[in-house]
């Protein structure tokens, strides 16, 4: 949308939201492509290109390697307009700006270091996040205050209760949010779950999910900070830690001071499907146990090798009454299987769909069967979302109920013993020493 | 005469710490030189000592006595921030006394902090409120996050006061802090709170008082919740504070209110209120199916 047109107190004086500007925008467009001599189609959208006033303009934070990817993802859109990129290290942040700005064929896009200065604008309507895990909880927060619309990366959250805090204030100022789950919007994972949601395979008694196996690394060397990276910034709400080139960027998820290793890494995304495929998505298990092997020495320290078992409570899972069992471990196959009493269901990237019996692939559903969420294309969805205010394929509450496995998973491995979790409440069942674990400080005044 | 006294006082002091470490065992000696770039190895073998603690009352509470003694020793700033995390998973409110004095120093503010969070008892409240008239800055606010953290009732009285302080960080921080502690008299303080501050924090204070009606009706007083939602909600406020407030009056009202609620805001003036009750319908929707 035009910045003229933008803000809210325009907008009061004619009772027309940002979003209602938006839709009412589609409405007309569609109602007058027939009559190009009254109003140039091109500036209505029917040329394929979408009229200033009624695109999506986004903010990106976060522009890594996993934020710029996100970022080219949005971009093709015509209805969507990234009009500024945030980033603490100014490489990064300039090679995004040269991304927008080359693909729009103008300069117009804005950088900034700080995301604070970022969410002073008036013209945002949407916010691309995908900064490390540490800092995922604080400007999801700020931005959901602002009342943007939010795409954000997995893991959701560093901690179990950052990630509730943010689940409740996406809710609270009923912004759109999706998660960064993509595997929610391929066909074969969505055609999985439907399988073991609609009972083809009988009563659940086995998910096995199956993740990569972490790294490590000697202990490495206090460096100079880079020109142009705000490594004080960088760490921001985790404890003060010399710079060294391994501790940031893609290698912080090693790292359990900004994330939980493979475990939340990868956890997130196929525990996500795992819940998905069990209707488990708004509940958690009533018993972890984890083993798992650490570095005992140089700077990574996430666990590299590692074996959860959670157990489910009866009525847990509507395709499981007894309960049922889920194992996480980097010593299974990549993926996750749901083993049922009549047969089983294996999902994986690549469109992988495996069944047993193998004629299960095919079987249709019914209209009165289950029907997941239907996305073809995730950031499609997100946008068409945020017009209709409809919730996306990959809300926040599956989020965070998927990554509290792995979360809960990495306290048991440190805590070397089983625990005992209360799903409704969020907290350990009478283990005051387990709770502790379920957050921590942050640095400095940064807060959630 | 004044010279000799305060040597005395600090000799006095040496030997009573070199007497505390020697208390400890080798394996805690061990890390008390321990600087960022050397081997671990140290700081993972007492790692494994405080989660085979985690099983053994007495031995943990014998371990955190020890881990707490090297606060007030030589040992190295990066010891002392391994060992405040250490304490932040086993030590108690028999610690809190040596943690205490590090909130005092910008320097050591955030390892006390990640220490005492977790401390359960009124030992650690009283420390953190005693050393918040005593910090300004970045101390004090990382100190009202934590008494917030802490949901500490108790501050709710100090916190408030400090809601119109001349550091807009702070004042910001205290805000906040009512929000996440809640209840009725954090309520009732930001309520007057909301005509005291400046007016760039007004809606800070907004913003707390949603989270505060929150609070309230995962309590179950809903009545209670969605009058805070009708006070903070008034049409002169910015749009996503009402959609918030209107949000947080459907989510608790009954079904058949919430109906009737969606359906006023599907033909309100405020174009923000009609998507929000838009939005609100679609969920209800989906939920249904």
């Amino acid at each position: 949308m035009s910045k003229d047109l933008k803000t809210e107190e325009k907008h009061k004086d004619y009772g027309i939201g940002r979003r209602g500007f938006l839709k009412r925008s589609t409405a007309l467009a569609a109602s007058v492509v027939g009559f190009p001599y009254i109003v140039p189609a091109s500036a209505l959208g029917a040329d394929g290109n979408t009229a200033p006033s009624n695109r999506i303009t986004m903010g990106c934070i976060g522009v890594g390697s996993q934020g710029t990817g996100d970022m080219k993802g949005f971009l093709p859109h015509k209805d969507c307009r990234v009009v500024a990129v945030c980033d603490v290290d100014r490489g990064h942040r300039e090679n995004a700006q040269n991304i927008v700005n080359s693909t729009y064929g103008n300069k117009d896009c804005k950088d900034y270091n700080d995301f604070r200065e970022l969410l002073e604008r008036d013209d945002l309507d949407a916010m691309l996040i995908a900064v490390p895990d540490h800092w995922h909880a604080i400007p999801a927060i700020a931005t959901a205050k602002k009342g943007l619309d939010m795409y954000a990366e997995k893991p959701l959250a560093l901690t179990i209760k950052q990630g509730r805090a943010m689940v409740d204030t996406i809710h609270r100022y009923n912004v759109v949010w999706q998660t960064g789950s993509w595997q929610r919007s391929k066909a074969n994972f969505r055609k999985g779950c439907e399988l073991v949601r609609n009972g083809r395979i009988g009563h659940v008694h086995t998910v096995k999910v199956g993740l990569p196996t972490g790294h490590s690394i000697e202990t490495q060397p206090v460096m100079p900070i880079p020109d142009g990276f705000d490594y004080n910034f960088w760490l921001g709400p985790a404890p003060q830690a010399p710079y060294t080139e391994k501790r940031c960027f893609w290698n912080f998820r090693w790292i359990l001071d900004y994330s939980g290793g493979q475990l939340t890494d990868w956890g997130a995304h196929h525990c996500d499907i795992a819940n998905w495929g069990m209707g488990t998505e708004h509940t958690g298990p009533a018993e972890i146990f984890g083993k798992g092997e650490f570095p005992r020495e140089g700077l990574w320290n996430a666990a590299v090798n590692y074996m959860i078992e959670c157990k489910y409570s009866k009525g847990a899972s509507p395709v499981s009454p007894d309960g049922f069992t889920m194992l996480i471990s980097n010593s299974f196959h990549m993926g996750v299987r749901f083993e049922g009493t009549k047969g089983t269901v294996f999902v994986d990237r690549g469109g992988v769909l495996e069944t047993e019996p193998a004629s299960l692939k095919r079987s249709a559903l019914g209209p009165d069967e289950i029907h997941l969420y239907r996305s073809e294309d995730h950031a499609r969805n997100f946008l068409e979302c945020v017009r209709s205010r409809k919730p996306t394929v990959a809300p926040i509450d599956a989020a965070h109920y998927a990554i509290a496995i792995p979360h809960l998973g990495n306290i048991s491995m440190r805590q070397e013993r089983k625990l005992r979790w209360n799903p409704a409440e969020e907290h350990f069942v009478d283990d005051p020493e387990a709770d502790r674990m379920l957050d921590r400080a942050m640095r400095g005044t940064w807060h959630v | 005469m004044k010279k000799i006294s305060y040597a005395l006082i600090v000799g006095l002091m040496c030997f009573s710490l070199m007497a505390q470490a020697q208390q400890v065992g080798p394996r805690l000696r061990a890390i008390m030189t321990y600087k960022y770039g050397q081997s671990r190895e140290p700081l993972t073998v007492v790692e494994d000592m405080v989660k085979v603690s985690l099983q053994f009352p007495a031995q943990q509470k014998r371990l955190a006595a020890q881990l707490a003694a090297l606060l007030g020793s030589q040992a190295t700033p990066d010891c002392k921030l391994f060992v405040c995390r250490q304490l932040a998973l086993i030590g108690g409110p028999e610690n809190v006394p040596a943690i205490a004095p590090l909130l005092l120093n910008p320097k050591t503010n955030d390892m006390a902090r990640y220490a005492l969070e977790p401390i359960p008892g009124k030992q650690a409240d009283k420390a953190l409120l005693n050393a918040l008239g005593k910090t300004s800055g970045a101390s004090k606010v990382g100190i009202l996050n934590v008494l917030g953290q802490r949901k500490c009732e108790a501050a709710v009285g100090d916190v408030a006061k400090l809601t119109t302080d001349s550091d807009p960080e702070v004042a910001e921080a205290a805000i906040n802090t009512l929000a996440v502690i809640g209840g009725t008299r954090a309520i009732t303080k930001l309520e007057s709170a909301r005509d005291e501050v400046t007016p760039k924090l007004r809606d800070n204070v907004s913003d707390a008082l949603l989270l505060c009606a929150d609070h309230l009706m995962t309590a179950g007083k809903s009545r209670k919740a969605a009058r805070v939602y009708r006070k903070v909600g008034g049409p002169e406020e910015p749009s996503r504070i009402q959609v918030a407030a209107f949000a947080g009056q459907v989510h608790c009202a009954s079904r058949h209110k919430a109906s009737r609620l969606i359906q006023e805001g599907l033909k309100s003036k405020n174009a923000a209120i009609r998507e929000a009750a838009t939005g609100l319908q679609e969920q209800r929707e989906m939920m249904k199916k």
